[in-house]
């Protein structure tokens, strides 16, 4: 097999016709630990369906956590479970959901509920965002949970066994 | 102590002291005369702001037209400001995010001359670089032409080295080729002296017997001047902002002070191009790209010693960059504690989900080490020795933009193929190493078009239109 002349010297170059190449890396998004454990329970609660944990999770974790009244707590949450019960009953296929109004829909809900998010971690939530725009482009029938769940899986396992590796 | 020496020593202080003062005024008054242009630039929208009251959504429309208008001369700092205020529907009102997201950098690049240029080469690599480092050059295009990101090559035909520069028959100008560019920044072609094949069990510092050739590179070099402009322009938003939530303490709720200092770290990073090849080294080493040209036992050496070199130079706050600490902690696990934590961790995840993600997750760690076929992804690689603050050498990727490749050239293979990628890529970032390109998400709501992936084609397809044409 020919092989690409400026990659001779890669051996990740060797059996597939082209690779994806990102350029302008000036800006990269990186998370402390408290908040990737954060999201990643986020996404664990999404993978399972329990909006209503998601609602919490976020109230819990955003900036001023104590500025929000218990009533809108309960409604936030309320709302985040109908957002994410409805995503689960076909599935998040760009073909089938418009994923960028959906984030737009969270974000939209949580200024109107004045709960800020920690703003590397809507960073994170928008680099979905570019998910779904290449999913849109390229092959809308992707679902994106069930090609989530094993990196959120792994991520988990990855958490823990820090954690053991610690005590 | 000797009288002369205490004489040395007060007349260095004063001398300190002056410095000093001189450095204030010159801050002062850049800061000034920065602040009045930016009045003459905003002023007018400004002054005609009372037409928001006028409850009409074709003056409000117009209106916000005019400040985008505004913001897209006032300079970098400002549009990049903007763009991110655009992906923050959860801080602002979704009309002003919407207004904001079809803002762009300005993508007319001003053609620098080549003296130009190498003046500016000569500033940050010394008198000799040439012996190491030959433009590529171009016949200037007509005034017509524009450069869009890194697809001038169509042009190809004609790109020259700058050795064969002797002035032709015909009267063309020859211009420094352009490989790409944004507000920051601007991207040249250029050939770099560099060794022609690596092995990692050779210590490169040490061993000679490796020739060098003339390889494919990209300089990045930041704008003159940038630098300032952007300073004066944080410190000038700081200013404003504080100011503005004092005389009107309404503003509190959106936060703009939070936002500017949110927004800093970001904007200060992007200026400093070793924080862009310290970034790419990271990606290339999450994602095994083998490194060629910054050869060490461990890219772990390589990137300690650039940070530390980085940490001297750089003295502002840095809040983005305080948790890049390379964790390795969990690739000194063994597999057998690998598989006790799998089984743990079955134990939390005891539902549906859980035991058809492990099955998953088994594979893909036995796959792992052939991470191609998942990612597939690659990143240019950095070439530290030519890497100053200003300057970026980065090896010369042959591509076309994703857009265009979709648009032109694609088959359905090819899109499930860059869908897997991507969407693995952006995930393993997310979840699994905690380092996300996020300059993917300047424009990330609304146009995918605004990726910067490229394509890579292998040489058997399309081999006609895609490589530039160097003179061997």
């Amino acid at each position: 097999m020919i092989r690409p002349p400026t990659f001779q010297n890669d051996p990740t170059s060797n059996d597939s016709d082209f690779r994806l190449c990102f350029i302008d890396s000036g800006i990269i998004a990186t998370l402390n630990k408290q908040d990737q454990k954060n999201l990643i329970e986020l996404f664990d609660a999404v993978i399972r369906n329990d909006g209503y944990r998601v609602g919490k999770l976020m109230i819990e974790r955003s900036r001023f956590p104590g500025n929000i009244s218990k009533d809108n707590k309960e409604k936030f949450s309320l709302e985040m479970d109908k957002l994410v019960s409805d995503v689960h009953k076909v599935g998040l296929k760009c073909s089938k959901i418009d994923i960028n109004q959906l984030l737009t829909d969270v974000l939209k809900l949580c200024y109107s509920y004045q709960i800020k998010l920690e703003s590397r971690f809507a960073v994170i939530i928008l680099a979905m965002g570019i998910v779904e725009g290449l999913g849109k482009k390229v092959d809308p029938n992707v679902d994106i949970l069930a090609s989530a769940a094993p990196f959120v899986a792994k991520a988990m396992i990855q958490q823990i066994s820090s954690q053991i590796s610690k005590e | 102590m000797t009288i002369d020496q205490k004489v040395v020593e007060t007349s260095q202080t004063w001398l300190e002291w002056f410095s000093n003062l001189w450095n204030k005024i010159v801050w002062v008054s850049s800061l000034a005369f920065r602040s009045l242009e930016l009045l003459t630039i905003y002023s007018p929208t400004f002054l005609t702001s009372p037409i928001l009251l006028v409850n009409s959504s074709y003056y409000t429309d117009l209106w916000w037209r005019a400040f985008k208008y505004s913001i897209s001369i006032a300079g970098p700092c400002h549009i990049k400001f903007a763009q991110w205020v655009a992906t923050r529907p959860d801080l602002f009102p979704d009309y002003v995010c919407k207004c904001f997201s079809e803002l762009q950098s300005s993508t007319d690049y001003e053609l620098i001359t080549l003296p130009e240029l190498k003046k500016v080469l000569t500033a940050e690599y010394g008198e000799n670089w040439e012996e190491s480092i030959k433009l590529q050059i171009v016949p200037k295009p007509k005034s017509s032409q524009k450069f869009l990101g890194y697809t001038p090559f169509h042009v190809s035909g004609s790109i020259k080295s700058n050795e064969d520069s002797s002035p032709s028959s015909e009267n063309v100008e020859w211009v420094p080729a352009i490989a790409g560019g944004g507000c920051i920044a601007q991207v040249y072609q250029a050939k770099a002296l560099l060794p022609e094949y690596s092995d990692p069990s050779i210590d490169i510092s040490n061993n000679t017997n490796i020739p060098l050739v003339w390889k494919d590179v990209v300089l990045k070099i930041t704008h003159p001047n940038i630098k300032n402009i952007i300073v004066a322009d944080l410190e000038l938003m700081r200013i404003g902002v504080n100011l503005l939530e004092y005389l009107i303490p309404d503003t509190k709720h959106v936060s703009l002070v939070d936002s500017v200092e949110e927004f800093v770290p970001i904007m200060i990073n992007q200026v400093n191009m070793k924080i862009e090849a310290k970034n790419l080294l990271r990606f290339r080493k999450n994602f095994h790209n083998r490194n060629h040209y910054n050869l060490s036992r461990d890219t772990d050496d390589l990137l300690g010693t650039f940070i530390l070199e980085e940490s001297i130079l750089q003295t502002g706050t840095n809040r983005q960059d305080q948790d890049i600490i390379i964790n390795e902690e969990e690739q000194g696990l063994t597999r057998k504690l690998l598989n006790f934590v799998e089984k743990m961790a079955k134990v939390f995840l005891d539902n549906k989900v859980g035991s058809k993600i492990f099955t998953i997750v088994d594979k893909e760690i036995v796959n792992s080490e052939r991470s191609k076929d998942m990612y597939n992804v690659y990143f240019p690689e950095p070439i530290l020795s030519f890497t100053t603050e200003n300057v970026l050498m980065e090896t010369y990727e042959e591509g076309v933009l994703i857009r265009d490749f979709l648009e032109n050239y694609c088959t359905d293979r090819d899109k499930k193929l860059i869908g897997k990628y991507g969407l693995n890529a952006v995930l393993k970032m997310v979840f699994l190493d905690n380092f996300v390109h996020a300059g993917l998400t300047t424009s990330a709501l609304y146009v995918f078009f605004h990726l910067t992936f490229m394509y890579r084609f292998a040489p058997w397809k399309h081999s006609h239109d895609s490589s530039p044409n160097f003179p061997k």
